[in-house]
């Protein structure tokens, strides 16, 4: 079974037409990276994939489910692009705490369970010393760590992330895509917007490149060796339009 | 304390704890909405209850909390059509509530004066019946806001997120209008309609200046709205004013005073540690010494931030020292 399948695809946002006829799969334990210039319409994807947007055509399952049917959210683990907490006093640990909120029944206390998972979640990223620290105080790369945290804390069998790397410093985005790798190795199903693959290269298991709202036929990356490389290189397609920006 | 052993003081001290308890609780998830001033909005809409109970001889406390109740659903409609209009709407809706209370009042012959006992508060007004309502609606009040905290934290701050874990977002932004709404027709006789909106806000400002996290701010802001209702009810029995301008003036000086404390309190917090200069990092090198990247090398060039990258075999270079980095 599929953990996301999309079949003609299209999501128009007022009158403009952001994504066209998308079909993508991915599958259970799968790690995809997606990627293409801004304005592509990775994060259009990513958005209705959730059901934050609608879609005009097509159809979005999940692990099987049409999405309209779907309710099994604590299977699934969202890393925004970046996300603004309305409360900047709110400590780490309460912001990782609603990633449970998935499953957690209502007017009950966090179980001792609960805690350790969001213990852990926090370990995982790096961050189980910040875990009393007020959430704006921190980094613009150690809020990223704490949203990824976030999407880990329920032990989704899906991430979906929205460029997860950006802001992070490259320590720390080696440590993440170690985390990354160990969550595949588990059996977890990714799908991450990526401007560019860097430390995430080899975990990765295939790409999905847009542009203009449609999906590009698979990129084959150079396979050439460059004599001098200390560790393995990041493979970034170039794309139309990525010249033009920074990195 | 001779004002303990009266009745009247009796009944106006525990609606004070009440109302400065309960406000805050839900001026928490208002504040944290960043729609500190729809208490005030409410107030106005729950006038058009008091008068229209006073022109038909109802309870005024229920009456205001059915017509309030009613103003919070239209005004949460409004607001989530996300019409520009809507604005507009809303600012109707807030001062036709004020304009037909007045109106209402006057017709019976209920003049300003009665009408003042509801928008500023009246520690002869609580009456035992009163009493037994606030208590009975402040457990209806409390008991979702303290056990769906969780959820409504959630909510209010990061709703996208909240609704990719398939909270009913919307049912619960519906749930806290709806509870600010009773919060001001509980408060109404201590505070007073106009001035509820300080206490749902300042208390919760000042428990945000003194603690972290947003369960302890909201403890405290309970905790700070409570006494100063209860300094303001006091206060009101010896300066014969109403308690609603007391209360107000208390919270503000407690906001007041423990602003230096905030201060105190960032100093102490552990300094955050900003991401180390990726440059000083381990990073990916290429030396690549048998070619110079330059303006005629034959690599396409890429202006990026401060320097120029050279697309070589499918990845870039950034020259660096006696290196290329991988860009």
């Amino acid at each position: 079974m599929n953990a996301i399948e999309t079949d003609d695809l299209s999501v128009t946002l007022g009158r403009l037409p952001i994504l066209r006829s998308i079909s993508v799969t991915v599958a259970n334990g799968e790690a995809v990276a997606l990627m293409g210039t801004n304005g592509s319409g990775k994060t259009t994807l990513v958005r209705a994939l959730l059901g934050l947007i609608g879609f005009q055509r097509g159809s979005i399952r999940l692990f099987g489910t049409e999405l309209a049917q779907f309710s099994q959210w604590s299977r699934i683990g969202y890393v925004p692009q970046r996300a603004e907490i309305q409360y900047p006093q709110a400590r780490v640990s309460e912001v990782v705490t609603t990633g449970l909120l998935a499953t957690r029944r209502l007017f009950r206390p966090r179980t001792r369970t609960q805690l350790a998972q969001i213990s852990a979640a926090l370990e995982q990223v790096g961050m189980a010393d910040r875990a009393a620290h007020p959430y704006h105080r921190l980094s613009s790369g150690q809020q990223q760590r704490v949203l990824i945290a976030r999407a880990l804390v329920s032990q989704a069998e899906l991430l979906i992330m929205d460029e997860p790397l950006a802001g992070v410093d490259l320590g720390s985005q080696t440590r993440l895509a170690e985390i990354l790798a160990a969550l595949k190795n588990q059996g977890s199903a990714m799908l991450i917007v990526l401007h560019e693959t860097g430390p995430l290269e080899s975990m990765l298991d295939r790409q999905i490149v847009l542009r203009d709202g449609r999906v590009l036929p698979p990129y084959a990356a150079p396979t050439t060796s460059h004599g001098h490389e200390t560790q393995p290189r990041p493979r970034t397609p170039l794309l139309p339009g990525m010249l033009d920006r920074g990195r | 304390m001779e004002f303990l052993v009266l009745p009247f003081m009796q009944r106006a001290i525990i609606a004070a704890v009440i109302a400065g308890a309960v406000s805050p609780a839900i001026g928490a998830y208002i504040v944290q909405r960043r729609l500190s001033l729809l208490g005030d909005g409410l107030g106005h809409v729950a006038i058009a209850g008091v008068g229209l109970a006073l022109a038909t001889g109802i309870a005024p406390l229920p009456m205001a909390v059915a017509v309030s109740v009613l103003g919070a659903v239209i005004i949460e409609l409004l607001r989530t059509s996300g019409k520009a209009s809507a604005d507009v709407a809303m600012a109707i809706l807030f001062y036709g509530g004020l304009a037909t209370g007045v109106l209402l009042a006057g017709m019976v012959g209920q003049g300003a004066g009665t009408l003042s006992n509801y928008l500023f508060g009246s520690l002869l007004t609580v009456s035992a019946e009163d009493l037994w309502l606030i208590l009975g609606m402040s457990v209806v009040i409390l008991v979702p806001a303290l056990g769906l905290l969780p959820q409504l934290f959630a909510v209010c701050s990061d709703e996208d997120y909240a609704r990719t874990l398939g909270l009913p977002v919307r049912r619960y932004n519906l749930l806290i209008v709806i509870l600010a709404a009773v919060t001001i027709t509980v408060s109404m006789r201590t505070v007073g309609l106009l001035l509820v909106s300080a206490l749902m806000v300042v208390p919760v400002a000042t428990a945000n200046n003194l603690t972290i996290g947003f369960g302890p701010a909201l403890g405290l802001a309970m905790g700070i709205g409570a006494a100063s209702s209860v300094g303001g009810v006091v206060g009101s029995y010896y300066l014969n004013a109403p308690p609603g301008s007391l209360i107000v003036v208390f919270t503000i000086a407690v906001f007041t005073v423990t602003l230096p404390l905030s201060g105190r309190l960032r100093r102490r917090l552990p300094r955050v540690v900003d991401d180390p200069d990726p440059t000083q990092l381990p990073h990916e090198v290429d030396e690549h010494k048998e070619h110079t990247h330059g303006a005629d090398c034959g690599h396409p060039a890429i202006s990026h931030h401060d320097h120029t990258d050279y697309i070589h075999d499918g990845h870039r270079h950034a020259p660096h020292l006696d290196h290329y980095d991988e860009h």
